[in-house]
């Protein structure tokens, strides 16, 4: 024989023979031993005698009797000793013959791969499953962010529709109040008559405050926050906050300085109104949080900017306090929390407490202040002062871009009502 | 006493071994053993005559799709059990595969499709229209745990007896 085939014969037999520890069983048709060939004992077929009934153990022959097809092959089938074996049956009408040839290494290196890979199958699978529930829950909140945005805009604009309404007849108050004490200081010395106008005039001016907030809150919303930038002496506006500030300076152990460099142009080209706006909102803070002390308003300008830092020595605020102030609507409880919320939040009460209003100040005036190309920075510590710091866009004087020439439309409009109530 | 032959079909791990486990020794583990190739057990089930049959359960590995390997594990079945994970969709479709596949290479002998996992609630994933359709065509269905042991019983009593008594499939 050729030595090669022989090999490969060999190879086989030991193999798929010998190393398969094959073992012959011969059954009757009630499975009664007949005879046999090797050792069971690996497939739980150990001392075996001629006659002993198998019908338990080779039970899994049920139903293979099927005289068309009377050769089986079944692969990895675990025997009673959890041995496995891949068995042969052949139904013969004396009765059964089977071949057990052992298989558990096989199975059991099968096993192995196959237990991985079901278990990445299921891991894969759970996660496709928690990334598509990540996806529903998105989706949901996604469309509770969609109504609750609607609803946001419906309140935006209902408290848009109400401040419209009521600015109005507050600013016919305001005049009317102004007009009153102008007409009572010459035909009435009653200083009580005074008191109640004056009043009358602190509340008008502070609601119209308020009122202007809840517009420009909801401009802010609607992404309607436009700036009319042009040319303003600056001096002119730090003059109106000074005259603004200094009675109430006064009227406390407190003083107010200003400092401009040298370097800042005399006109810049800016939205002067939106400035002034944020600067008495910011120094107003400073006057209202500082109880004695000074507040200095430093003012420099470096390429196109101008860098106003108002620095203060009032109680000043802790982290927490700074994390949340530029949130809208936002309220504090007074100096002793350390919350600032801008100048015209609140009103000082007689006894000396303050009275909060919306919280729009700083949020706002951070937005203008991102609007007009810049930014709010502020340094705070608890009972060490604050110092906050504008930044904003201001290119110096731009020819034909006088103060409110670029905000007025070249026409004008008539008013007619007939409540004259409304004309002011 | 006579004897039946049933064969657990379904994709892997959708708790066919479990089943066995649960109906013949009243056990259950969560630590989940691939099945390689098939596991034979037996119970004896009492039929409402008093007469009692011999179960011969074959625990066939899962699979998607029957190999020929996995035909001759079908041979000579008088019944068999479709098992669903009902927390994975996909189990479910192929179950429907599996059991045109059986149709076709045993005729048409009694089944039971059983919808395991059902302590897994919350996960579920079936859809209740997809299974109703089934039970309209006439298909006997279960929901079951082998975990908790719900309904696991009474799916093989109805089919041995379905088996043995030769109502319809």
């Amino acid at each position: 024989m050729n030595f090669a085939i022989k090999t490969l014969r060999d190879y086989v037999v030991q193999r798929y023979f010998k190393d398969a520890r094959t073992f012959y069983l011969l059954v009757d048709p009630n499975l009664k031993v007949v005879s046999w060939e090797g050792s069971g004992q690996l497939y739980g077929l150990g001392e075996l005698h001629a006659g002993d009934d198998l019908g338990d153990t080779l039970s899994f022959l049920t139903g293979l009797d099927q005289e068309g097809s009377p050769f089986t092959r079944l692969s990895f089938v675990e025997t009673a000793s959890g041995a496995s074996a891949h068995v042969h049956v052949a139904y013969l009408k004396s009765g059964w013959g089977l071949v057990y040839m052992d298989a558990t290494q096989d199975r059991d290196d099968l096993q192995r791969h196959q237990q991985k890979a079901n278990e990445r199958a299921l891991t894969n699978l759970r996660h496709e499953s928690v990334l598509r529930e990540a996806q529903r829950s998105q989706q949901v909140l996604q469309e509770r962010v969609e109504q609750l945005k609607q609803v946001n805009r419906s309140c935006t604009g209902f408290i848009e529709q109400i401040a419209f309404e009521l600015r109005t007849p507050l600013m016919s108050l305001l005049d009317s109040a102004k007009q009153a004490r102008a007409i009572g200081l010459v035909a009435c010395e009653n200083e009580a008559l005074h008191k109640h106008l004056r009043s009358v005039d602190r509340g008008s001016n502070y609601l119209i405050t308020l009122v202007d907030n809840l517009l420009d809150q909801s401009r802010i919303e609607k992404g309607q926050l436009y700036m009319n930038p042009c040319n303003w002496h600056l001096q002119e506006i730090l003059e109106c906050l000074d005259e603004i500030f200094v009675p109430v300076v006064e009227s406390r152990d407190l003083s107010l300085s200003w400092w401009v460099d040298a370097a800042v142009p005399e006109v810049l080209f800016i939205d002067g109104m939106r400035l002034r706006q944020v600067l008495f909102n910011l120094i107003g803070n400073a006057v209202k949080y500082t109880l004695d002390g000074s507040i200095t308003v430093a003012i420099e300008w470096r390429e196109n900017r101008l860098h106003i830092a108002i620095t203060d020595t009032g109680i000043g605020m802790d982290k927490a306090t700074l994390d949340r102030l530029f949130q809208p609507f936002r309220q504090g409880t007074g100096p002793s929390a350390g919350l600032r919320t801008g100048p015209s939040a609140g009103l000082r009460t007689g006894n000396g407490s303050v009275r909060l209003g919306a919280g729009l100040g700083l949020y706002i005036s951070r937005e203008i202040a991102r609007a007009m190309g810049g930014e709010i920075e502020i340094d705070s510590r608890l009972s060490q002062g604050t110092k906050v710091i504008l930044a904003i866009d201001a290119p110096p004087y731009q020819a034909g871009a006088e103060a409110g020439a670029t905000s007025l439309p070249d026409s004008c409009i008539l008013v007619r009502d007939d409540d004259e109530s409304v004309f002011f | 006493m006579q004897a039946r032959k049933i064969c657990m079909i379904g994709d892997f791990a959708v708790g066919k071994t479990s089943l066995v486990q649960r109906y013949v020794r009243n056990q259950f583990s969560d630590i989940y053993q691939a099945t390689i190739g098939v596991k034979i057990d037996t119970k004896e089930l009492l039929l409402p005559s008093g007469d009692p049959v011999k179960l011969v359960l074959w625990d066939i590995a899962g699979t998607d799709e029957l190999t020929t390997v996995g035909q001759n594990y079908l041979k000579g079945a008088a019944g068999y059990l479709l098992v669903v994970d009902g927390t994975r969709l996909g189990t479910f479709g192929t179950a429907i595969s599996l059991q045109k596949e059986t149709e076709r290479l045993l005729g048409r002998v009694p089944f039971t499709l059983m919808l395991n996992k059902l302590d897994l609630g919350p996960q579920w994933e079936l859809n209740a229209d997809e299974v109703k359709a089934l039970q309209l065509r006439g298909w006997q269905l279960t929901h079951c745990s082998a975990r908790k042991g719900n309904g696991v019983e009474q799916a093989f009593q109805s089919l041995g007896e379905r088996m043995v008594l030769g109502v319809r499939p």
